[in-house]
């Protein structure tokens, strides 16, 4: 489904650059549910962000199914991001001034479909994520697991093919994040593809393969034994 | 005291911190306080400093007024004056005066000058003191006695300040008058704006004789008597008035009007001031309203300094203190420079007055006006500070101290309060321009309004004929036609007249009666502006003839006496007839064997001879060539191929080749002449639509800050939505969509607040509209829509360059500092 080969990606910092990514190559099937790892820092936010298409100032090649991201432009990037990514936030990032309804709505409303059909999406989702009773709610009137439960929804509303999540369950208590958890793996099993940041072993055991960042390198991945330290020598 | 002293100096600190904020905000309020201490000093000038004659506000115009035939402010009649005089117990003294213009020779060439012939006792009735020589006095009041005063001007200018000059004689219209005094030079200007003519002399003789009482003539000036009010005056005036009605018929319809001499001497400027006052208080309030919303944007960047004060035992009374002291010196510093703009400004509004505009010689900053400065500016400063320093002063402590405390609950309170001064930005900016629109919209008007003339290449000035070689009507026929064929011949000139009157220089109304209804009852014969004319007068005006004949030269006292009237005129005496060969008779009685039966010869189209505004009046022109005239043709009209200015000074040196002693005066073209009575609404509707730009122009900045501070708020909302698909215009419309709905509801409450205002001033009577330059339907369909049209345009542009920025917004940035 996804190919990255060689993606950089670096930020300038005063006098030079600090390196976040370092010539990442990662392949990602369809249905699998991958987990990154890596201590705080090594880049797993900013590979996520990569992927999410977020971030356009990487330097490598991204293959997303037939698309070369890399020869895409920006507004054809957001356009791909829009109709095939989701996004779950550690902090939900939910709208403060909107109901659990309308924050669940907000990536349709940035689609061209019809108002009925939003509604019963919508619908949809607040059933299926058994929040109906609180969707005239703000989402300062939730618990953070039922926040992340309306993050989640609206990540997948549009039924996107693949989940992107950046420590979903970092705010929450180890209930709460198991309950998370099997929604991703319920998730999973019907078809979408997950990508998740974690920095619990129990989370990622729900997943389908653990890859390992640190200080910008891949150097562990499940589905890749052979992969051990970088090749050095070629670099800088 | 010291806690106030220590405030200051904080405040000042915290100005010193950002430069920015302060600098925007001071230059706002300048501008705004400015304005309005500019126009305050023409209001102070004109409408409050007290007119220096001693108590003036005892002196009254006393006018005659005729309301049935639309007559008002009407001169008066040698023996209703003599009558009120006897007869009254409300004036102290009563004087009158007659305006006339004077040929003053002997000096390097001929002048023109205006002045007053008067009873003996009008200076003692104004109470002004001569600063040399004397009053006349009471046996100087016959006639012939050939003594006059002159004006300090008159004295500096003609008489290069002669100290000897008391004493002298002066030849005025080549009669000599000895100067007896010389008048000090602060009355010059009021009288003169009292009085339309710039009077510069004052010969005593008007000896008040019984003359007929349908002959109004005369001025009529009076003290109250100290302990008598105005209303007490007028009771008694009307008892006497209605008693002369009762005894005499041909006084019929005739009362007494009086005014106040301060009110007569405003009642035109006072108007425009007012609404150029309320704009420029609207400006200020939006400056006001700007500036309040920079002070509420940085309380919330300072509420945990509040919160520290707060914590640390401060009071609210103390917390508002600073605040206020602070927006009080911004307001103070903006004055500063508001004093330096107003200098400029007035003198500016003095030259962009009209010349007719009164008393604006005193147009400057004096105490008053700074007094006004002083207490606008504090008042300013409460206006924009007390919001901020409401809402700081309840800081709520528990959340502000906490680390990024981002207390949504009085950040909304703070939003709805900025959006609210947003909206009424947009909403007296709005009633600016609807009242700049209205005022366009009528000149526009005015301007395709037919006036029955064409007023392109016509120049006019006068040439007045004076002195014992022009008593005989018949030697001045003679001048005008040699003049008048000089002219003719000049290259360049299509024709020229000679005409008594200027079409908008007022009416020399005269009864007349018709052969078919020779005897009207009293007080309703007709009455027409009578002209005197040469034969190329119409050709020269651009005046159509619709019927007959122009006057020859062939029209002479020996061959039958002719007239030409007006289409109003020959339509209401004869309708449905043919008017050619009427008869009529310019007097009151048609048993008049002095005057003769006047044939009709020819009619003239109508003219709006009292401007674009007023209804036709009738006229009835009459040939200059047949003698006797009632009045003295003094005019000279003349059209040429292009521009009409270019021949004045050969003008000048013909009629100087016929007689060097002839002044000639009032050169202006027939353009001006027309522009004149919409000169002065011209002039507000200039300074309205530029106080209503400034308006704009603050309302623009106000909505481009208010949204630029809220993309800054809403960075973390932005990016949000972009990280779940939203594509940068969708941005951009967010947030330009916030700015058009503040600007939409502001429009709405001030197309609201505007349609009543314009429906107030179309229910003011005709003439305080037309000097407001409002005469459309006050719902005139163009501007209520173009106008928030514009604004609608503005405030899209205002919150467009902040909706790109927020456009910017990185959604990794944005989600990642939360
Ligand atoms: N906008 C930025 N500007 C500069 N440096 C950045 C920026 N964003 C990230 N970095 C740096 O990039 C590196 C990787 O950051 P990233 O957020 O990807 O780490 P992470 O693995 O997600 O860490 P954590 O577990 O703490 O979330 C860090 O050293 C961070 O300081
Ligand atoms: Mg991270």
């Amino acid at each position: 489904m996804i190919q990255l080969k060689n993606i950089e990606r670096n930020y300038k910092t005063g006098a030079g650059f600090t390196w976040v990514l370092r010539r990442v190559n990662l392949d990602i099937q369809q249905g699998e549910f991958i987990t990154v790892m890596g201590p705080s820092g090594a880049g797993k936010s900013s590979l996520l962000n990569v992927l999410a298409l977020l971030d356009d100032q990487w330097k490598g090649e991204y293959w997303f199914r037939e698309q070369t991201v890399h020869d895409l432009k920006r507004k054809q990037r957001s356009e791909l991001a829009k109709r095939n990514i989701g996004m779950v936030f550690q902090s939900y990032h939910l709208l403060d001034d909107l109901t659990v309804e309308e924050n669940i709505d907000l990536p349709l409303s940035y689609k061209d479909i019809p108002r009925h059909q939003r509604q019963s999406l919508v619908a949809d989702a607040l059933d299926r994520f058994q929040i109906v009773a609180k969707k005239g709610l703000y989402p300062s009137q939730l618990s953070g697991g039922q926040q992340q439960l309306v993050g989640i929804a609206r990540a997948v509303i549009h039924k996107p093919p693949l989940l992107l999540a950046d420590e979903p369950t970092g705010n929450l208590h180890s209930g709460q994040a198991k309950e998370i958890m099997e929604l991703f793996r319920d998730l999973n099993q019907q078809g979408t593809t997950i990508v998740q940041v974690t920095h619990s072993e129990a989370n990622a055991a729900y997943g389908s393969r653990t890859i390992q960042l640190r200080d910008g390198w891949l150097v562990g991945d499940t589905a890749n034994p052979a992969l051990t330290q970088p090749t050095e020598v070629s670099a800088s | 005291m010291n806690g106030l002293f220590q405030d200051v100096r904080y405040a000042l600190r915290q100005l010193r911190k950002s430069p920015g904020f302060t600098v925007v905000a001071v230059l706002m309020l300048a501008l705004g306080i400015g304005a309005n201490t500019a126009i305050f000093s023409m209001v102070n000038a004109v409408l409050l400093r007290p007119l220096p004659y001693e108590e003036a506000d005892r002196l009254v115009m006393v006018w005659e007024q005729n309301p049935h035939r639309g007559w008002f402010e009407n001169i008066v009649s040698a023996e209703n004056f003599l009558d009120w005089k006897k007869q009254n117990h409300v004036f102290a003294d009563m004087a009158a005066f007659e305006s006339n213009f004077f040929n003053l020779s002997g000096g390097s060439k001929p002048e023109e000058i205006a002045g007053e012939r008067v009873t003996s006792n009008l200076f003692s009735v104004l109470g002004v003191q001569p600063v040399r020589g004397r009053l006349f006095l009471p046996e100087e009041e016959k006639r012939g006695s050939a003594v006059a005063i002159v004006s300090y001007g008159l004295w500096q200018e003609h008489y290069g300040g002669d100290p000897a000059l008391v004493g002298k004689p002066i030849s005025l219209n080549g009669e000599a008058h000895t100067v007896v005094g010389i008048l000090p030079a602060s009355f010059t200007d009021d009288y003169s704006a009292s009085f339309a003519p710039h009077s510069r002399v004052w010969i005593a003789g008007l000896n008040l004789q019984p003359e007929g009482r349908e002959w109004h003539d005369y001025h009529a000036i009076a003290r109250l008597k100290p302990d008598v009010t105005l209303v007490q005056a007028q009771t008694e005036m009307d008892t006497i008035a209605s008693r002369i009605e009762q005894q005499y018929p041909e006084s019929k319809g005739w009362g007494v009007a009086l005014v106040g001499l301060h009110d007569q001497v405003v009642k035109y400027t006072r108007p425009a001031l007012l609404v150029l006052l309320g704009a420029v208080a609207l400006v200020l309030l939006i400056a006001c309203a700007n500036v309040a919303n920079l002070m509420l944007v940085r309380a919330t960047g300072r509420e945990k300094e509040t919160a520290i004060r707060a914590a640390l035992g401060a009071s609210r009374g103390q917390i508002i203190r600073q605040f206020l002291v602070e927006s009080t010196l911004l307001s103070m510093i903006g004055a500063a420079l508001g004093l330096v703009i107003a200098g400029w400004g007035s003198e500016i509004l003095v030259r962009l007055s009209p010349p007719e505009t009164p008393r604006l010689e005193g147009a400057a900053i004096d105490g008053y006006v700074l007094l006004f400065t002083v207490v606008v500016a504090l008042g300013t400063g409460i206006v924009f500070g007390l919001a901020p320093a409401l809402g700081a002063s309840r800081p709520n402590v528990n959340e502000s101290l906490k680390e990024s405390g981002r207390s949504s609950s009085t950040s909304a309170k703070g939003r709805r309060l900025r959006d609210a001064l947003v909206i009424s930005e947009f909403g007296l900016a709005l009633a600016l321009l609807v009242g700049a629109g209205l005022m366009v919209k009528t000149l526009l008007h005015l301007h395709r309004v037919d006036i029955g003339l064409s007023p392109d290449n016509v120049l006019t000035l006068k040439v007045p004929l004076e002195g014992p070689q022009y008593e005989d009507q018949r030697r001045q026929a003679e001048f005008f036609q040699q003049l008048l064929a000089r002219i003719e011949a000049l290259p360049g000139v299509e024709s020229a007249s000679v005409s008594r009157g200027v079409p908008m220089y007022g009416w020399a109304g005269w009864n007349f009666v018709t052969a078919d209804h020779p005897n009207p009852p009293a007080g309703e014969v007709p009455d027409a502006n009578y002209v005197v004319i040469g034969p190329h007068y119409f050709r020269t005006m651009g005046i159509p003839l619709r019927l007959g004949r122009p006057f020859s030269d062939h029209d002479t006292p020996t061959t039958e006496p002719v007239v030409i009237v007006s289409e109003s005129l020959a339509r209401k005496h004869w309708p449905g007839q043919d008017p050619i060969g009427k008869r009529l008779k310019v007097s009151s009685d048609a048993n008049d064997k002095g005057l003769p039966w006047l044939s009709v010869v020819g009619v003239a189209g109508n003219v709006r001879s009292e401007g674009q505004y007023a209804p036709f009046v009738p006229e009835l022109y009459v040939p200059y060539t047949q003698g006797p005239w009632l009045l003295w043709p003094r005019h000279i009209m003349v059209r040429t191929a292009s521009s009409p200015t270019a021949i004045v000074p050969t003008i000048r040196r013909e009629v100087a080749a016929l007689d060097e002693d002839v002044p000639v005066s009032d050169v202006s073209t027939m353009k001006e002449i027309v522009a004149g009575p919409v000169r002065q609404g011209q002039t507000v509707m200039w300074l309205l639509g530029s106080f209503a730009t400034l308006a704009l122009v603050l309302a623009a900045v106000g909505i481009y800050s208010v949204i630029s501070y809220a993309v800054t708020q809403r960075t973390h909302e932005l990016g949000i939505r972009m990280a779940l698909g939203a594509d940068r215009r969708t941005v951009v419309n967010l947030v330009v969509k916030q700015g058009l709905v503040l600007a939409t509801v502001g429009v709405a409450i001030g197309l609201a607040g505007a349609w009543g205002m314009a429906h107030f001033v179309s229910r003011l009577p005709f003439e305080a509209r037309l000097l407001l330059l409002f005469d459309v339907q006050p719902t005139d369909p163009l501007t209520f829509v173009a106008v928030p049209a514009i604004l609608a345009m503005v405030a899209l542009l205002a919150s467009y360059f902040p909706g790109r920025r927020a456009a910017k917004v990185d959604p990794i940035v944005a989600l990642r500092y939360e």
